[in-house]
This record gives C-alpha cells, structure tokens and sequence, in this order.
C-alpha cells in the first residue's frame, strides 16, 4: 500500500537516477486513497484545519518532502519525539521528519539518518535542496519534546530526559546549519501534533487536551519562541 | 524502485538481538495461544471487578518494525483506523513487565470511556469531586493490577516462569505519545517489535479498550522456551 516512488500528478518531489539513492529511501507518499481528509474523525479530536486535502502522515523516523499544494503533512502524537517541518516560501515545497531520539549510542551508525535528531536535520535540509528548496529560504518549525509517563520518566533514567535531550539536539543542528526555529513548542507533559500545510505554509500544532490549536502561516519570520510549560492533563 | 521506509529492516548499530523469522512461527503461534487464553482471564476479571458484562476480540499477534508500532498497533497501518488514531485522546493504564520476561502491558481507553468504567465504583463510595477524581485513578490503577497480574499469572503458571509487574502508572494524553514509550525502550536492543492485543467491549456504555502485551526480545525467548519445554514435558 505504500510506496516510494512519486506518480504522476502527486506532486512530491521527483527524483532522478542520479539521485543518491540512500536519500530516496527516506521518501515517501502514500496513494492519496489512503488518506482520509480532514473532518472525518479527526475533528472530534482537533479543530480541523479549514481546507480540505489530503494528508501525509510522517510516523516515527520517516522523512516527507512534498510541493504538491493539495498537501499537508502531519505527524500526530510527538511525545518525547520531535517533529521539524520546514518551508520554502518562494518555491512552497514543504518537508517534515519525526525524530525519535537526540543521536545514536556511541560509535553506532546513525541509521536511519530520520530517526535521529542529529542526522535527521541535515538529512531534512538535503531533502529539501534536492526538491529544489533553498536552505537559506527555510522557514522551520519544531514541536515535541514533551516528557512522557510522568512518574516513570524520572530525569536520572536515560531515557527520562530523552525529550529534552531531542529539543535540545534539534536547536544545536538547526542553528549550526545557520538557520533559526521560527516557532518551537518543546517540553511539557503533553504529546502533541504538528502539520504542514504545502501550498501555504501554514502550520499547526495541536496539544493533546486543549481545544485550541495554535496556527500560523510560516512565512511569518523568524520570532524564537519560548517552551512551553504545561502541567499534565487531568483524566 | 520499491518501498523501502516504513520501517528500516536492519541496523548494525543494536547490539544483537534473537532475530524474529520465519523458524519461530509455530514457537510464536505458541506465545500467541497462551496469552489469547490469558487474556481472557484477565477480561473475566476485569469484567467481574467492574460489575459488568465484557466482550472480548481473538486477540491479534503483530510483528512490525519498531518505528512502525504506534500505526501497527492502533491499526492505521491496516486501515482498521485513521492516520491521525496516533493524535487520539487516550487513557493509557501502564505497567512494566520485569522477572523472567520484561516488557511492556498497556491497557487503552478513551478517557470517557476510563471515567466510565469505574464510574459505578467510585460513585457509591465518593461525596465530592475533589474525592472522586483520586478515586477513579486508583480504581483504574486497580483495573491495571487486576488485568496485567491476571494475564501475567495465566503466562508465568503456562510457562514455568517468574514475572511481576510494576505498579501502574495512569496517563492521559495522545494515543501516540503513550505508545512511544515502549518504542523508546524497543529500539534501543531491537528492530522488530512484537504485540498482541484484543479489543475489549465492556458493559452497556460499549467502551471499547485496547489491551496489548508488548515483550522485550529476551522476555520473548524466555516465553517461547519456557512453553515450549513444558510442551515437551
């Protein structure tokens, strides 16, 4: 059912056999048929946003890069994962990748490069220069980095601060590639949503429990926003 | 070119890990059996605890790669449900396995359908609201104990082995965000992942819960030699 290579008229970006094929693998779309648009159960759920199309669902480790205008792409329920979506305004090609941890141990390989927030950053950038974004253009976006499962989360377990230590490898990659996070909303006990709309560059991030979902067009600059301190959600 | 990235198959980076293939279909089959019949006492309790009537699903086994878990196991990846299932407001009642078999025990509800299965519980024995919300936490966390020691009862008398669970935590928040926590624990050693999990049906409110059995690769070895060897006996 799913399927890497682009057919015709979906708009993702199109590779060449030049191309380097370890990046290809970290495409890819899913036939339009598969995606349920929005308002359909979603909405109980979250506002849904107002135009109808179709989304692209970016699970954990997986990279999307698109410049089909019909298209939003969304990761649902980060939690101590970290999503970063980026935009080029002029050629409105977006990308998005799901990260799962901030690098890999030790000396190990960081395979897939989309899993980790180290590698995935470059890796997001490449993708989009390859569609034919320019990375000095990109409006980026981060959100996840929540710590999860309260109580078994404790800050001294390894992997209790992983949501921190995601937040906090994504801003070092984002600003040694000189760039900025024009929005980040990390940290907090709350999963949360991230979407990107292709053809306007308008992204949400939906925090699990509240009803509002804060929206923006990502074209609106380079403001570095704060983290976001939540409480945890009653029952 | 063919489809390649839901889900990277290998990784040299984990440390080595019993690999899940084809030679272990009937040893999983076996697993498979012992827990579905497992589950079923843990329902039967769960049902008698709650004072109400349960039904309870064939519970299914899924092997898929770890990343791929959250969609595996809230059934976007079959389209039994939507993409955005992962976004879904969710009670997670937790427990962590440990003993001779480690892993992870999840039991998922909406958060109405959570309030409603202890409702009848904690309404005779709450006056105020203050009360009643400490109260429905426990009696969930009760929920919790008496389905996962239930189960895991049934595996360690089937298997000969020790497994104790941990006290249950209570989470509300994305379905996703819930299930990112046994794939945070599964990829550090493991590429594949394996569950099973039932859905549960409970009482005249049709709450609907999932439950899903989700062992570490050790903790799976240890399952299929202790069942197999008392096969064997």
């Amino acid at each position: 059912m799913m399927s890497t290579i682009p057919s015709p008229g979906s708009g993702l970006a199109a590779f060449g056999p030049e191309d380097d094929l370890s990046l290809q693998r970290s495409f890819e779309m899913l036939p339009d048929s598969s995606i349920g648009p929005w308002g359909g159960a979603v909405s109980s759920v979250s506002p849904s946003p107002s135009a109808a199309g179709a989304v692209i669902s970016v699970g954990i480790g997986q990279c999307a890069v698109s410049a089909d205008p019909a298209i939003a792409l969304v990761s649902y329920g980060l939690g101590s994962c970290v999503g970063i979506a980026a935009w080029d305004p002029l050629r409105r090609i977006a990308g998005l990748v799901h990260i799962l941890l901030p690098e890999p141990v030790s000396s190990a390989p960081a395979i897939p490069p989309e899993r980790f927030a180290s590698t995935a950053v470059p890796s997001l950038l490449h993708a989009m220069e390859v569609a034919g974004a320019r990375i000095s253009r990109l409006r980026l976006v981060a959100a996840g980095g929540a710590r999860m499962l309260g109580a078994l989360s404790a800050s001294n377990s390894p992997v209790g601060n992983i949501g921190e230590r995601n937040a906090a490898m994504v801003c070092a990659q984002v600003s040694a590639h000189g760039l900025c996070l024009a929005i980040q909303d990390f940290g907090g006990t709350r999963g949360r949503t991230l979407g990107l709309r292709v053809g306007s560059g308008e992204w949400w991030i939906h925090v699990a429990g509240s009803a509002a979902t804060t929206k923006r067009q990502a074209s609106e600059g380079h403001v570095c926003g704060t983290p976001r301190r939540d409480g945890g959600l009653k029952l | 070119m063919t489809s390649v990235d839901r889900g990277y198959q290998g990784d040299g980076s984990a440390p080595p890990a019993p690999a899940l293939t084809m030679r272990k279909a009937h040893q999983l089959e076996l697993v498979h059996q012992v827990v579905a019949a497992g589950m079923t006492v843990a329902a039967a309790q769960l049902s008698r605890f709650v004072g109400q009537p349960l039904q309870i699903e064939a519970p299914r086994l899924g092997l898929c790669p770890v990343e791929q878990l959250v969609e595996t196991a809230l059934g976007s990846a079959f389209d039994l449900a939507d993409w955005s299932a992962a976004e879904a407001l969710t009670t997670g009642i937790y427990l962590s396995m440990s003993g001779d078999v480690t892993g992870h025990f999840l039991l998922l509800l909406a958060p109405a359908d959570a309030r409603a299965l202890v409702a009848p519980l904690v309404s005779e024995l709450a006056p105020d609201d203050a009360q009643r919300e400490s109260l429905m936490l426990s009696a969930l966390s009760e929920v919790g104990n008496i389905t996962a020691s239930s189960l895991l009862n049934a595996l360690a008398d089937a298997a000969h082995l020790r497994i104790t669970a941990s006290c249950p935590a209570i989470v509300t928040d994305m379905a996703g965000a819930i299930l990112e926590w046994p794939v945070l624990d599964l990829i550090q050693s493991v590429d594949q992942a394996i569950f099973i999990e039932t859905r549960i049906r409970i009482g005249a409110y049709a709450t609907v819960g999932s439950l899903a059995l989700i062992p570490r690769p050790d903790g799976l070895e240890a399952l299929i030699t202790g069942l197999s060897q008392r096969r064997a006996r």
